[in-house]
């Protein structure tokens, strides 16, 4: 027994001495997609923003399909997933985050003059606090709120709300602080975990700013309970969200109750799964967003396997509306891989709502009513020998039913096939404690349809990045990251080029395992130039954070 | 070794230390703010490869502007090297956290020009340090003059402050 666990050590000591290049922290867990080197990223604002990694093919945007088996049970809009809100559950322990876009006035306004609001930086905090874990039980509450890539916007959303009582969080729309931010939660819950089953528990309140379809600020306040209970392979998750929304400039009000319920069952062994989603959307008043069928219930099944030559996944669901399908088939021969993945479906989400409403003349149909599919082919040759990682992976997919704007306003999905080849090449050396990769993803494109796609992310993006590790515990990485122009096909058919750029982020972070203590410092965009990656929001600008961290 | 001594184990030593001194505004901002009183208190900690971790608070209210008073508060977080034949004297950097505001009502009321420095404001920057011990009293108490530069990440340009001190710091442990 202690053998096992010496060895087990062992492989910990090693498996955190040989992990690969560490991602830098974004803001907030929910962001960390964007912290990815290979990706193509526009950020509107915390809640709204758009990326795709190297390994992603088509261009879903936003609108990723959903997968029973990972949905972040954002439940908000249905048909686009929002990364912040999905739930995190943190280690038992203490942590305060806190951060500013960098290039406030200051003092220089006794120099320079008054700034402009709109001009001004804002800040970030992410505050978590826990009691100790006593017999798999621990509770906690977090305050969580971005007030990054906010200000621009902040007039427009000051509009819609108003400054009625400055000191009723609800009319600024946060916990704290007058910047009107696009992300503030403040929520709490207790996870327990027995040897055969565990119950875990969140609540909370939240308030968040969307950028519609229609390229409106929506408002909304959420109310929100989340239970997960597991046992014996079953699982069973539900949440309930009451959502209130008004709009002081046009005297609208109206709430909406989001309830979700998912029973599944898995078995770890033989690689099957198979459960239900159920869902249940009423509206009333002026509430933006609306669900044509309140009542939605769609099951789905899957099953794996993986040999030593073949790997083979399949999920797949339906309902009398709705279908969906996520399959992949992977051969393995030595250095050499080849993968296909299909994605298709009636729409990317079953419980999806139909409509944006945005006033009197404006009202966009959310989900187009064709289905859509997406069909890869990786090939990848991978090489490890002892100090150096090559990679190399041609990506070839073509997507039909991709979403697109028509004039005035309407979405559609286009029927014409977009095709693409990614071409990705990643090289890698470790030399003692220090760690170096770069790479390199190109994608040539085909198909005449591509000016109509909201965003055409970057057909470029090279990254170089390295990390050293100390023996005091003190890590320092950093990212070169460049992506080439972006295009957004706006409402009125015109276009706007997002023209390409280089960022540079960096960590610093220092652990002191004995006192079980972690201090981190983040820069992230350094070297950005205001741009404004999504038209109609808020500019992209050099941000720092810092953290500490006690573990229990 | 003076207080707090550098030693190669995390928190294997540990000291306290209060400063006072003169702040002196850099380029532009010497033109608008006075040279003003400053004091910091800081806390230190033995860290690794004869390095030594400080985390400090340092204030200063800022006058001259509009009559107007700015307080200036940075919270810092660092680490010292104590320089090799060079008696003691120690370099340092590290990263700040600055918070701003004015104080005076000719700021505040302005009603033609809104001043963001009326309310909180609050950004980063970096800080780097010099220090010099000068008498020892005993084993644990010490005697230092302290040299210090800070800047803050603003724009159009980052703002520039320079102090120099007498402190004295104490060995806890």
């Amino acid at each position: 027994m202690r053998l096992v666990f010496i060895l087990l050590t062992l492989c910990s000591v090693f498996a955190t001495e040989v992990v690969g290049l560490e991602q830098i922290p974004a803001e907030v867990p929910g962001m960390s997609s964007l912290m990815d080197p290979t990706a193509s990223t526009a950020v509107a604002s915390p809640v709204d923003w758009w990326a795709r990694s190297a390994s992603q093919s088509g261009v879903m945007g936003r609108h990723q399909p959903w997968n029973p088996l990972n949905s972040t049970w954002a439940t908000l809009i249905g048909n686009a997933e929002i990364p912040v809100r999905a739930l995190d559950w943190p280690v038992p322990g203490v942590f305060v985050k806190t951060g500013n876009e960098l290039g406030d006035k200051l003092v220089q306004e006794a120099v320079s003059g008054a700034g402009n609001p709109a001009e001004n930086r804002t800040p970030m905090m992410d505050v978590s606090i826990s009691t100790p874990l006593v017999a798999g039980f621990f509770a906690f509450v977090f305050l969580r709120q971005v007030d990054h890539f906010g200000q621009y916007m902040m007039g427009e959303r000051f509009t819609e709300v108003g400054r009625l009582a400055p000191q009723n969080p609800d009319q600024q729309f946060s916990w704290f602080g007058e910047n009107y931010p696009a992300f503030s939660a403040l929520r709490g819950g207790a996870s327990l975990q027995g040897e055969r089953y565990s119950v875990r528990v969140q609540g909370g309140v939240e308030y968040l700013w969307l950028f519609g379809e229609t390229g409106n600020w929506i408002g909304v306040k959420s109310n929100r309970v989340d239970g997960d209970f597991a046992s014996h392979g079953f699982r069973l998750r539900s949440a309930w969200d009451s959502l209130s929304y008004w709009n002081q400039a046009t005297s609208t009000q109206g709430t909406q109750s989001n309830q979700r319920l998912q029973l599944s069952y898995q078995d770890t062994l033989r690689h099957i799964q198979f459960g239900m989603d159920w869902s249940n959307i009423h509206n009333s008043g002026g509430y933006p967003f609306v669900a044509d069928a309140p009542l939605r219930l769609i099951p789905w099944a899957g099953g794996a396997y993986s040999g030593k030559l073949w790997r083979i996944s399949a999920l797949m669901g339906a309902n009398q509306n709705d279908w969906f399908i996520l399959d992949t088939v992977g051969v393995d021969l030595n250095a050499l891989s080849l993968e296909t993945r299909t994605s298709a479906g009636s729409r990317e989400h079953p419980f999806s709502m139909d409509e944006e409403w945005g006033g009197a003349s404006q009202s966009i149909q959310m989900d187009p009513e064709t289905p859509y599919l997406v069909q890869d082919l990786s090939i990848k040759y991978q090489k490890n020998p002892s100090r150096f990682r090559l990679e190399i992976e041609a990506l070839p997919w073509i997507q039909v039913g991709a979403r697109g704007l028509m004039k005035g306003d309407s979405l559609t999905r286009i029927s014409d096939p977009l095709t693409g080849i990614r071409k990705t090449v990643t090289l890698g050396t470790t030399f003692r404690s220090y760690e170096f990769s770069g790479g390199l993803s190109h994608e040539t494109r085909w198909g005449k349809t591509w000016e109509r796609i909201r965003w055409s992310p970057s057909q470029l993006v090279t990254w170089l990045e390295s990390d050293f590790r100390f023996k005091s515990g003190l890590r320092i990485g950093h990212v070169w990251q460049y992506q080439s122009s972006m295009n957004w096909r706006n409402a009125d058919s015109s276009h706007t080029k997002i023209p390409g750029r280089l960022v540079w982020n960096a960590v610093i972070r220092q652990s002191f395992p004995k006192q079980s203590l972690e201090l981190e410092a983040t820069w992230l965009h350094v070297l950005v130039g205001n741009v404004v990656e999504v038209p109609g929001t808020n500019a992209d600008r050099t941000r720092f954070m810092c953290k500490v961290a006690y573990r229990y | 070794m003076g207080v707090g001594a550098f030693a190669s184990t995390p928190f294997e030593h540990g000291a306290i230390s209060v400063e006072g001194g003169m702040v002196a505004p850099l380029f532009e901002l010497s033109e608008v703010f006075d040279r003003v009183p400053m004091a910091q208190g800081e806390m230190s900690f033995s860290y690794a490869n004869g390095m030594r971790s400080q985390i400090s608070l340092a204030y200063a209210k800022l006058t001259g502007w509009k009559k107007s008073q700015v307080e200036h508060l940075v919270g810092s977080m660092g680490l010292d090297y104590a320089v090799p034949y060079l008696h003691g004297f120690e370099i340092g950097a590290g990263i700040g956290l600055f918070f701003e505001r004015a104080t005076s009502p000719l700021v505040q009321s302005s009603s033609a020009v809104y001043y963001q420095l009326s309310s909180n404001e609050s950004d980063f920057g970096w800080i780097c340090r010099g220090r010099m011990p000068l008498f020892h009293f005993g084993e644990k108490t010490q005697l230092h003059l302290g040299v210090n530069y800070q800047q803050i990440w603003t724009s159009p340009i980052p703002s520039r402050f320079f102090w120099i001190g007498i402190g004295v710091g104490v060995a806890l442990w």
